[in-house]
């Protein structure tokens, strides 16, 4: 009760401080010339919103790739040692394997089923297709954590002779077979490609929702057009609804890209790295806070870091170009 | 062979709507068959039946000498224009042309050939690399014409090609697919609301109304014989004049006017009794400028006159119960707007008189009429009473 009231008061005081801010700063503005007034003004309105990115972003960012230059605790500089060391290293390599794998599977994945079931759902009727179309969205509103665990259950393995509370082995043991370990098998990354499972079982939602909405968006003439045209179903989908839904398709591969680039829950959750699973942000998370070695957590990041910015420049162009286009 | 051939084709829309009922039309090798009637009359679903996108729940599509009614679009060897063009945006003019040919693996010499040859003919080979998003949209809808064109198919199905036009290109496209239809000899059905397209582009046209083929005929036929009152009142602009009259003996009484029975009209049966008197408004004249002694004239007074330069129409009320004909007012397009309201028991008459007339508001119009070009229509039937007694008229 005590924490909800602070709760409270914290909001109420945040959003009450905020107002307060901007209402004093714009009267201070207001007693300037005219034409200061007018110049400083939108300064006072995004001003805060700029200095708070550039305290509680920019700055911790310079800071990293400073700091990916010194050493563990951060007391002398090594130069490029992170850097050459975790190249160097055989278990990083490895890391950065799985990362890439994750990148090659998932997006692709996560876009082509959500491009299936929009366009399935939208042959459905409306009451059907609502129904389905939420219940497939519904894991998006799960956090991280809670989609992990739930998995956690179905991967479950329990020792030979005891009950299998795990979906997957209960399933594999009525079929016959001696319980598996899913998690640790890692035979051509099996175990990775489970946890993909789980962020595409969690994305599919969010792919589908704007794919279908791009699928409805398509005029039903030029369908029909291309009916009378001579093509066949497969024809109109590749030929006449994919292309004029492809903007949408990039931007959702893109932003499923950045999140796999990024993930780290479901990994941490699952497996915490082990059982050769480890991808970039584990890596990371266990250099800093399990191994307390600021100097090779900050080089993981940067490389993290340039890594994603490509993709990001690459999105903010398409979606100029979008922009323009329209 | 291009002949269309609908046999009692009825389609009723999941919901039970019933769009089409019991259609049966006959369209010829090489004719332009114009389906006019209001929006919703089932003119589209009509067209669409024809092309396959829409099932016939009854009756039979014939296309050539081919019974398709239960054939994909592809399979009828069939053409469309849609209303909004329809263009595949990801495509420039020459794939869009191509489209349905690359479909059917036409060698590519073949497709370039023709494609420059539709392009050719309809003015688009300086747009053959550019998207639709870069065209006008007479461009478009030249493309989309084109990419019919191409086919070289057994009929054409135009669904309203021409809305979305503004009125000048929409002029100039009529005449471009009157020559078009004339250069290829192809059979087209074309679909509009709007019955000067009908009029203009159609060698014979089908008015329908709530589904039902009310007649089909030559645009000249429709005009001067409309065999029912929604006929009469959908075909020509301004449209026709619908007065209650009552006959007595060998006079029509409608508000304050008597005008003689005109010779040969069957109306004796109707000795006593009101029936709807249809006026073109073509058929008045201004007596002060064009005086023929034969013919009657009444005096009007003047509630609007617009003078449109060619000619001059005069609104005036008559002091009679109008006549509502379902469906014809709802026509956006439907020619001269009706600006006045009639007031109950009054209708208003349009007269179109020779542009020279005096005629001012409020001023007193003598106009002649012709009563040998009234048409009468039976009050309860809406069916046209004829000059010479039938012993049942066709719907």
């Amino acid at each position: 009760m005590i924490r909800l009231i602070n709760a409270l008061l914290a909001i109420v005081g945040g959003v009450g401080a905020a107002l307060l801010l901007y209402w004093v700063l714009n009267k201070l503005v207001e007693t300037f010339p005219a034409k200061w007034e007018e110049r400083l003004k939108p300064w006072v309105f995004i001003g805060p919103a700029v200095a708070a990115i550039g305290l509680f972003l920019v700055y911790p960012a310079i800071r990293t790739f400073i700091l990916s230059f010194a050493n563990a605790r951060s007391t002398a500089w090594v130069g490029f040692e992170n850097y050459s060391d975790l190249l160097g290293s055989e278990a990083f390599r490895q890391t950065l394997y799985n990362t890439l794998l994750w990148i090659a599977v998932v997006p692709a994945v996560t876009v082509a089923l959500g491009l299936g079931v929009a366009v399935l759902a939208d042959r459905l009727g409306p009451q059907s297709e609502k129904l389905s179309k939420s219940i497939i969205f519904l894991p998006m509103a799960i956090s991280g954590v809670g989609q992990a665990t739930i998995w956690r259950f179905i991967y479950e393995a329990r020792p030979e002779g005891e009950p299998q509370i795990g979906l997957q082995n209960a399933v594999w043991t009525a079929l016959g077979f001696d319980p598996v370990a899913w998690l640790q098998v890692d035979t051509l990354h099996f175990n990775s490609f489970l946890l993909m499972i789980i962020l595409i079982w969690a994305q599919v939602g969010f792919s589908m929702v704007l794919l279908s909405a791009a699928v409805k968006g398509v005029p039903v003439d030029t369908l029909e057009a291309a009916r009378i045209d001579g093509a066949n179903e497969r024809q109109i989908f590749f030929r006449v609804i994919v292309p004029q839904i492809w903007a949408t398709v990039i931007t959702v591969f893109i932003t499923v890209l950045i999140s796999v680039m990024k993930i780290f829950d479901v990994v941490y959750v699952m497996t915490n790295g082990n059982f050769n699973t480890d991808v970039i942000a584990v890596n990371f998370f266990n250099e800093l806070f399990r191994n307390g070695n600021n100097g090779r957590a900050s080089a993981i990041v940067v490389m993290l870091m340039i890594a994603v910015l490509p993709v990001i420049i690459y999105q903010v162009r398409h979606f100029r170009a979008e922009e323009a286009a329209r | 062979m291009g002949r269309i051939v609908l046999e009692h084709v009825s389609k009723e829309f999941p919901g039970g709507v019933q769009a089409v009922r019991d259609v049966s039309l006959e369209i010829g090798d090489g004719e332009f068959m114009v389906l006019v009637g209001p929006s919703g009359c089932g003119k589209t679903t009509i067209l669409r039946m024809i092309a396959g996108l829409d099932e016939v729940t009854d009756g039979e599509v014939t296309i050539g000498d081919r019974v398709v009614t239960d054939e994909k679009p592809k399979d009828r060897d069939i053409a469309m224009v849609f209303q909004n063009y329809a263009l595949y945006p990801h495509m420039n003019v020459e794939q869009n042309i191509g489209f349905g040919m690359r479909l059917r693996r036409t060698p590519k010499p073949v497709v370039k050939q023709r494609v420059s040859g539709a392009a050719q003919a309809l003015a688009l080979l300086d747009y053959l690399a550019r998207k639709p998003a870069d065209l006008s949209g007479g461009q478009r809808q030249r493309v989309a014409i084109g990419r019919a064109m191409v086919r070289e198919p057994k009929a054409f199905l135009m669904d309203e090609p021409l809305s979305n036009l503004d009125a000048k290109l929409r002029v100039q496209m009529r005449a471009e697919l009157a020559r078009l239809h004339k250069q290829l000899g192809t059979t087209i059905v074309y679909v509009t609301h709007d019955q000067v397209e009908a009029m203009t582009l159609g060698t014979r046209v089908a008015v329908v109304r709530d589904g039902v083929l009310q007649q089909v005929d030559t645009p000249q036929v429709l005009f001067h014989n409309p065999v029912n009152l929604f006929v009469a009142g959908f075909i020509g602009s301004p449209t026709m004049n619908l007065v209650e009259a009552a006959v007595t003996g060998d006079k029509l009484e409608f508000g304050s006017h008597r005008l003689p029975v005109p010779p040969g009209t069957a109306l004796e049966a109707y000795n006593g009794r009101t029936v709807i008197l249809g006026i073109r408004p073509s058929d008045f004249e201004d007596a002060d400028v064009w005086r023929d002694e034969r013919l009657p004239v009444i005096e009007v007074t003047a509630d609007v006159v617009e003078d449109l330069g060619t000619e001059a129409h005069v609104l005036f009320s008559v002091d009679a119960p109008p006549v509502q004909v379902e469906g014809v007012d709802e026509d956006p397009e439907a020619g001269a707007p009706i600006p006045l309201v009639a007031a109950e028991g009054t209708s208003v008459f349009t007269a179109a008189v020779d542009a020279r007339t005096a005629a001012r508001i409020g001023s007193t119009v003598r106009l002649s009429v012709n009563p040998a070009r009234f048409h009468f229509f039976d009050r309860d039937s809406g069916r046209v009473i004829r000059s010479r007694p039938q012993p049942a008229a066709s719907s």
